[in-house]
C-alpha cells in the first residue's frame, strides 16, 4: 500500500479485516506524514493497543497525539463550555450526547478550527465501524479543518445498541471517502502463528459477507466439536469433558453467543469450579451502584450494606448460611460459629468506625468464608481496591471508584489467564486460543465474525451443526 | 508574533489601578510629564511578557511599599504565534474578542478573534508567578520558554545584554525565528554548536612557540617510560564556557557594549525591528536618549513606518512626536486609570506646536496677537513675583483663527488644562462660535473672551484709560512706519484716516489730550481691521501697554479677563 498516496488525500478510508495490519498501517503512515496527526478511536484499550506497537517501532512522540473521541471532545468541551451548562458525568445518557453535540459546535467556530489547525496537520480515525451516527457527524466537521483519513471494517460494527452507528459502505455517510478507498487483504497476524488458520478466517469471513450458510467442517484448521447445548450439563457428557480441558490451557477465551447479562456464563463457569473468569463491562453500573451504596450507609445500616454487598459479589447459594437480608444469621453448631465470628467481628468494627478499610476486610473475609465463591471477581477486586483507594486519599466511595475504573479503561484488559466473554466484551482483544460455545445461536453475522476473529493459534467451536446460518436477528 | 489588544496594571510602583485597550495599535507613543507612570507602564508589560524567569522584585515595587496588596498586571494578546494556540500549550485558554466593540468574552464565538490573557502576580513572598487565565479555568502557568515566543523586548539603560547571544535575549530569539521554518524539537543549540566548532579551529593550531618545550617534556617523559606522543596545546574546556551568553557581537574587536549610550541603543533597537517585522512587541523608554534631533526623527519615522510587530515608546521630545500621528499619542496622567489616546482634531497644533503636548495646561490663543498679549502677561508675573507659566508648566499654542476651538476641544479632552483666549466679534451675527464655547465651556475648557461682538483691540479701546489709548495709537503708528519704511508724520494720517472711516466724522485734532468716549470703539475696530498689532510682537506692545495701565480699570471686564488668565497660569491675579 502506497502511505504516502493514501495520506494526501483530503478524505481517504481504509478498509482492513482484523488481523490484517491496519495498526501498523497507521504507524507507516505518521512515519511518512509531516507535523503531528491526531488519531482517535473509541477505547483505551485501542489507544493501549496502538500506543504498544508505537512504541516498538520508534515513531517520535512529536509526530502524533492518540485519544478517545469521547475524551478528545470532553477536553474541549469542559474547556470551553460553563461548568453549569454540562450534565453530571453518571448520567451517561445525558453526558456523552451533550459532550458530542457541543464539541460538534464548538468545531464549527473559527477560533477553536485555528487551535486545530495550528495543533494538528491532519486526523486518523481508527476503528471507524464503531462510530455512531453523530460521532460520524463530529468527524464530519474535523473533515474541514484537517485531511481526515478513516480506517475500521464494516464486519465489525457490533456497538449498536444505543445510537444507530454509521454504515461504512453507505454513500451517503461516508461521500468523498469512499472515492478513495483502499483495503487490505492480507491475513498479517496468522503468518507466524497459524497461517492455515488465517485463511480459513478470511473465507468464513467471504461467506459470511455474501450471507452464505457456514459449514465449519470444511475448514481444517478450525477445531469444530458437534455437541448439544444441553449436554454440556452432564459431567459425563463429552461436551463438558472437552470444555473442562480447556481449564489447562493459558490463553484462552470462551465466548458466549448471548451478549447481554452476566446469568448464562455464570451458569456455565460455575459448572468448572468459577475456573473461567467473567469478563465485565468496563462501565457495568454495578460498579458505580455498589459505591454510591457504601457512600449512602448510615452506621445503624451497616450490617445491611454488609449483607447485600456480598449478595451482589458471590454465590447466594453459599452466602445464605451465613448472612439475611437484615446481617448475621445467629449459629447453633459451634464449628459455624467460629468460622464467622471473626467476619461478624470485623463487621461490627465496621459498624462503629464507618472506616472503608474496615469494610475492605470485611469483604475480603467473607470471599474466604467456605464455599464462597466469587463470579463477579472484577467488581470485587474494583470495589474493595476502590475503598482502600477512598480511605487513604480521603474520598467517597464513588469518586474512588470511578478514579479506579478509569484507570482499568486506560490499562485495558490483559488477554492472560482464562477468559469468559461474549463478543462486545471481547472485541479488539487477542487470544491464542479461542473456544466458541453454541456456535448455532449467533444471529448475526458479525458478531460470529468478530469472536472467531479473536483466535491467533487456535479456534475452537462447539456446535450442535456443523453447518449454521447466523442470519436471524432475534426479535 | 503578538500584539497587545489591553493592559491592566494593579498595585505596580506608581499606578494603584490601570486599565486600557490598545486593541492591537502598530504605534503606541505615551507622553505625559514626568512622574506620570509612562515608564512604569512599559515596565509592567516588560514583567508580564519578558521570558525572564529569574526576575526580581522589591518591597517598593509595590505601591506605596504595601505589599499586603498584590502586584497584578494581566496583558490580554492578539495575533498569536501559533505554537502557543497549540491544544497542549495555550489553545485551550484563548478568549474571545469581539471585533465589532473591542469586547473579550470566555463564551466564543465564530466571529470572535482569539486571544490569551498573562497575568503576573507578585505577592508578599516576592515571588513572581505567571499564568494564561480565563474566566472558565483554573489559571495555567505560562512558562519563560513560552513568553519566549511572543518576541517582547524592552529596550531601557540597561540594553548591553542585548548584544549577547544569551536564551531569552533578542538576538537568540532572532536566531530562533530563523531556523523556525524547520519546527525545531532538536535540543541542539546552534550558539553552543559554533562555540564547539570555534574551539575545534583552536584545537587545529599548532601553537609553533611552544613546540620546542612540547617536544622536550614528549622526551624526557619517553625516558621515565610513560608515552604522552599526542600531547598538544589548545584551550582547556573549563577555561572556554560552552555558553551563548559568552559569545556577543563586537566592532571589529571592540565589545559592542563599549559603545556610546545612543549608539548602543539605536542597535539594540535594530536587532529588534529585526524581529519585530514578523511580529513582536518592542517597548522603548525615552526613545531620545543619546540621539541628536536628526537621529530620533528619523528613528520614529522608521518605527511609524514598520508593517509586522507592536512598538510602545515614551518620550519626551518634540522631534518624535512631530513625526508621529496624533492618534499614535496617548496622554498619561498620575491620576487617571487610562491614558487618553489623541485625536485627528489636535493634528495640525501637533505639526505646529508639538511642545504643547508636553504641557500640563495650554492656553489656545486664537491668534498671534493673542500669544504675545500673554508672553507680556507671563513677564510681568514674573516681574511681581508671581510664577512664570514655565514652571507650573503652561504652554501657549497658536489656534490660527478657527482652529482654536477644535484644538481646544481635543486638548480638554486629552486631559489636559485647557484655556481659550479669544475673540468673540464673529458672535453679533453668526450664531455657531457661541454655541462651539458653550460646548468647551461645558467640557471643561475656561474661556477668555470679550463682550458680544468685540475682538480684543475694540475690548482694550473700550476700557483702558485714555491715556492708554494714545500710547496705543501712537505705538501703532510706530510699528506701520517701520513697516512701511515710511516717517511716523507719514504714518499718522493714514492711521488716522482708518480711525476716521469707522468714527464716520472728523476726528476732533485735540483728541490726543482730551477724552472722546465715542471715539474709543472706532480706534479699536480700525486697530483690529488695520491689523496693526496682528503679530507676536504687536500682541506684545499691546500687553505692555494693557498692563501698564490695568491697574487702574479693575472694575472692568477686560480686567476679570485678564486676572483670569493670570489665575489659570499659577493661581495667582494680577
Amino acid at each position: 500500500m502506497d502511505y504516502r498516496e493514501f495520506i494526501s488525500k483530503d478524505k481517504s478510508m481504509l478498509i482492513a479485516p482484523a488481523g490484517y495490519g491496519k495498526t501498523h498501517t497507521i504507524i507507516e503512515c505518521l512515519r511518512v506524514s509531516d507535523g503531528r496527526q491526531l488519531v482517535l478511536t473509541h477505547t483505551h484499550a485501542g489507544i493501549a493497543s496502538i500506543n504498544e506497537k508505537i512504541r516498538k517501532e520508534k515513531v517520535p512522540a512529536s509526530k502524533f497525539s492518540i485519544e478517545t473521541i469521547s475524551g478528545f471532545t470532553q477536553k474541549y468541551v469542559l474547556a470551553f463550555c460553563r461548568a453549569d451548562e454540562i450534565p453530571s458525568q453518571d448520567d451517561a445518557k445525558a453526558y456523552h450526547p451533550f459532550i458530542i453535540r457541543k464539541a460538534i459546535e464548538l468545531f464549527a467556530m473559527q477560533p477553536i478550527r485555528g487551535i486545530l489547525k495550528s495543533t494538528y496537520a491532519g486526523l486518523f480515525v481508527d476503528e471507524y465501524q464503531d462510530c455512531t451516527l453523530s460521532q460520524h457527524e463530529l468527524v464530519t466537521q474535523l473533515c474541514g479543518i484537517l485531511p481526515t483519513r478513516i480506517l475500521g471494517d464494516h464486519m465489525q460494527g457490533i456497538f449498536d445498541f444505543n445510537d444507530d452507528l454509521v454504515d461504512l459502505t453507505d454513500p451517503s455517510h461516508l461521500g468523498g471517502f469512499l472515492e478513495n478507498r483502499y483495503t487490505l487483504d492480507q491475513p498479517k497476524r496468522w503468518e507466524a502463528s497459524n497461517a492455515k488458520l488465517g485463511e480459513d478466517i478470511k473465507a468464513v469471513r467471504g461467506s459470511l459477507e455474501r450471507g452464505e450458510q457456514i459449514d465449519f467442517s470444511k475448514h481444517e484448521s478450525i477445531e469444530l466439536h458437534v455437541h448439544k447445548e444441553i449436554e454440556v450439563y452432564d459431567m459425563r457428557s463429552d461436551y463438558y469433558k472437552k470444555l473442562g480441558a480447556m481449564r489447562n490451557l493459558n490463553g484462552v477465551l470462551l465466548i458466549h453467543p448471548d451478549n447481554f447479562g452476566l446469568a448464562p456464563r455464570k451458569k456455565i463457569t460455575s459448572l468448572f469450579n468459577n475456573a473461567f473468569r467473567l469478563l465485565e463491562s468496563v462501565d457495568d453500573p454495578d460498579f458505580y451502584a455498589l459505591a454510591r451504596e457504601v457512600d449512602a450507609c448510615k452506621p445503624e445500616d451497616a450490617l445491611k450494606c454488609v449483607s447485600r454487598l456480598a449478595y451482589a459479589l458471590f454465590n447466594s447459594t453459599a452466602l445464605k448460611t451465613w448472612l439475611n437480608e437484615r446481617g448475621f444469621i445467629r449459629k447453633s453448631q459451634e464449628a459455624e460459629q467460629k468460622a464467622i465470628a471473626p467476619v461478624r467481628a470485623a463487621a461490627e468494627r465496621f459498624a462503629r468506625s464507618m472506616s472503608f478499610l474496615d469494610l475492605a476486610t470485611v469483604l475480603r473475609m467473607l470471599r474466604r468464608l467456605p464455599k464462597v465463591v466469587c463470579y463477579r471477581y472484577e467488581l470485587f477486586h474494583s470495589l474493595v481496591g476502590a475503598l482502600e483507594n477512598a480511605h487513604h486519599g480521603s474520598l467517597s466511595a464513588y469518586e474512588s471508584m470511578v478514579a479506579w475504573r478509569n484507570k482499568m479503561r486506560r490499562i485495558g484488559r490483559k488477554a492472560e489467564g482464562r477468559s469468559f466473554g461474549t463478543t462486545l466484551l471481547t472485541k479488539g482483544l487477542e487470544f491464542d486460543t479461542v473456544v466458541i460455545l453454541n456456535a448455532q445461536k449467533f444471529t448475526c453475522p458479525k458478531n460470529l465474525y468478530v469472536a472467531i476473529s479473536r483466535a491467533k493459534k487456535r479456534l475452537i467451536i462447539f456446535s450442535s451443526t456443523p453447518i449454521i446460518s447466523p442470519y436471524k436477528l432475534k426479535g | 508574533m503578538a500584539k497587545i489588544h489591553s493592559l491592566s496594571i494593579r498595585n505596580y510602583r506608581g499606578i494603584r489601578n490601570f486599565e486600557e485597550v490598545f486593541s492591537g495599535k502598530p504605534l503606541v507613543c505615551l507622553i505625559g510629564r514626568g512622574d506620570s507612570g509612562k515608564s512604569t507602564i512599559l515596565e509592567a508589560i516588560h514583567c508580564v511578557l519578558s521570558p525572564q524567569w529569574n526576575m526580581t522584585f522589591h518591597d517598593s515595587d509595590f505601591t506605596n511599599c504595601d505589599t499586603d496588596q498584590a502586584i497584578e498586571i494581566e496583558v490580554t494578546l492578539m495575533d498569536l504565534p501559533s505554537r502557543l494556540l497549540q491544544e497542549d500549550k495555550f489553545g485551550l485558554y484563548i478568549r474571545g474578542l469581539s471585533i465589532a466593540d473591542f469586547t473579550i468574552s470566555d463564551q466564543l464565538e465564530d466571529s470572535h478573534e482569539s486571544v490569551l490573557t498573562i497575568r503576573l502576580t507578585v505577592k508578599k513572598d516576592l515571588e513572581p508567578s505567571w499564568c494564561v487565565v480565563n474566566g472558565r479555568q483554573e489559571p495555567r502557568t505560562i512558562s519563560g520558554n513560552d513568553r519566549s515566543l511572543l518576541n517582547c523586548f524592552l529596550v531601557s539603560d540597561h540594553t548591553d545584554k542585548h548584544f549577547s547571544w544569551n536564551r531569552g535575549n533578542p538576538l537568540y530569539s532572532l536566531l530562533k525565528q530563523e531556523a523556525d521554518g524547520a519546527q525545531d524539537d532538536s535540543d541542539e543549540d546552534v550558539v553552543i554548536g559554533a562555540l564547539r566548532g570555534a574551539k575545534r579551529i583552536i584545537d587545529k593550531h599548532p601553537f609553533p612557540e611552544l613546540a620546542e618545550v612540547v617536544k622536550k617534556v614528549k622526551e624526557s617523559a619517553a625516558q621515565i617510560g610513560i608515552d604522552i606522543d599526542n600531547a598538544v596545546n589548545t584551550i582547556d574546556f573549563k577555561d572556554m564556557m560552552m555558553r551563548e551568553g559568552r559569545l556577543s557581537l563586537h566592532a571589529d574587536k571592540v565589545p559592542f557594549r563599549l559603545k556610546g549610550k545612543g549608539s548602543k541603543r539605536l542597535i539594540s533597537i535594530a536587532i529588534q525591528l529585526a524581529l519585530v517585522n514578523t511580529g513582536g512587541i518592542i517597548l522603548i523608554d525615552e526613545i531620545e536618549q543619546g540621539l541628536e534631533p536628526d537621529r530620533v526623527q528619523h528613528l520614529a519615522a522608521v518605527l511609524k513606518s514598520l508593517a509586522g510587530g507592536q512598538v510602545f515608546l515614551t518620550t519626551h521630545s518634540r522631534d518624535v512626536v512631530v513625526e508621529l500621528d496624533a492618534k499614535d499619542l496617548h496622554v498619561v496622567a498620575p491620576s487617571k486609570q487610562s491614558t487618553t489616546a489623541l485625536t485627528a482634531s489636535v493634528q495640525g497644533l501637533l505639526r505646529k506646536n508639538p511642545e504643547a503636548f508636553f504641557a500640563k495646561k495650554v492656553i489656545v490663543c486664537e491668534g498671534a496677537t493673542e500669544v504675545g498679549f500673554c508672553r507680556v502677561l507671563n513677564r510681568h508675573k514674573q516681574s511681581i513675583g508671581q510664577k512664570s507659566a514655565a514652571v507650573c508648566g503652561v504652554r501657549l499654542a497658536d489656534g490660527a483663527g478657527d482652529s482654536a476651538f477644535q484644538y481646544s476641544s481635543g486638548l480638554s479632552k486629552a486631559g489636559f488644562y485647557t484655556l481659550l483666549f479669544c475673540d468673540s466679534d464673529l458672535e453679533k451675527t453668526n450664531p455657531i462660535p457661541a454655541k462651539k464655547k458653550e460646548e468647551l465651556a461645558s467640557g471643561g475648557v475656561q474661556i477668555v473672551d470679550w463682550e458680544v461682538g468685540d475682538c480684543l483691540e475694540v475690548a482694550i479701546a473700550k476700557e483702558l484709560p485714555w491715556l492708554g489709548i494714545i500710547e496705543l495709537f501712537g505705538s501703532a503708528v510706530r510699528l506701520k512706519a517701520g513697516q512701511k519704511g515710511i516717517s511716523e508724520a507719514e504714518a499718522e494720517p493714514r492711521l488716522l484716516e482708518a480711525v476716521r472711516q469707522k468714527y464716520a466724522k472728523e476726528i476732533p485734532s485735540d483728541f490726543k489730550t482730551k477724552e472722546y468716549q465715542d471715539l474709543r470703539e472706532p480706534i479699536g475696530k480700525a486697530a483690529s481691521a488695520g491689523s496693526w498689532f496682528k503679530s507676536v510682537a504687536g500682541g506684545q506692545i499691546l500687553g505692555d501697554i494693557v498692563l501698564k495701565h490695568i491697574a487702574t480699570a479693575k472694575a472692568s471686564k477686560l480686567f476679570s479677563q485678564l486676572n483670569a488668565l493670570s489665575v489659570f497660569i499659577d493661581g495667582n491675579g494680577l
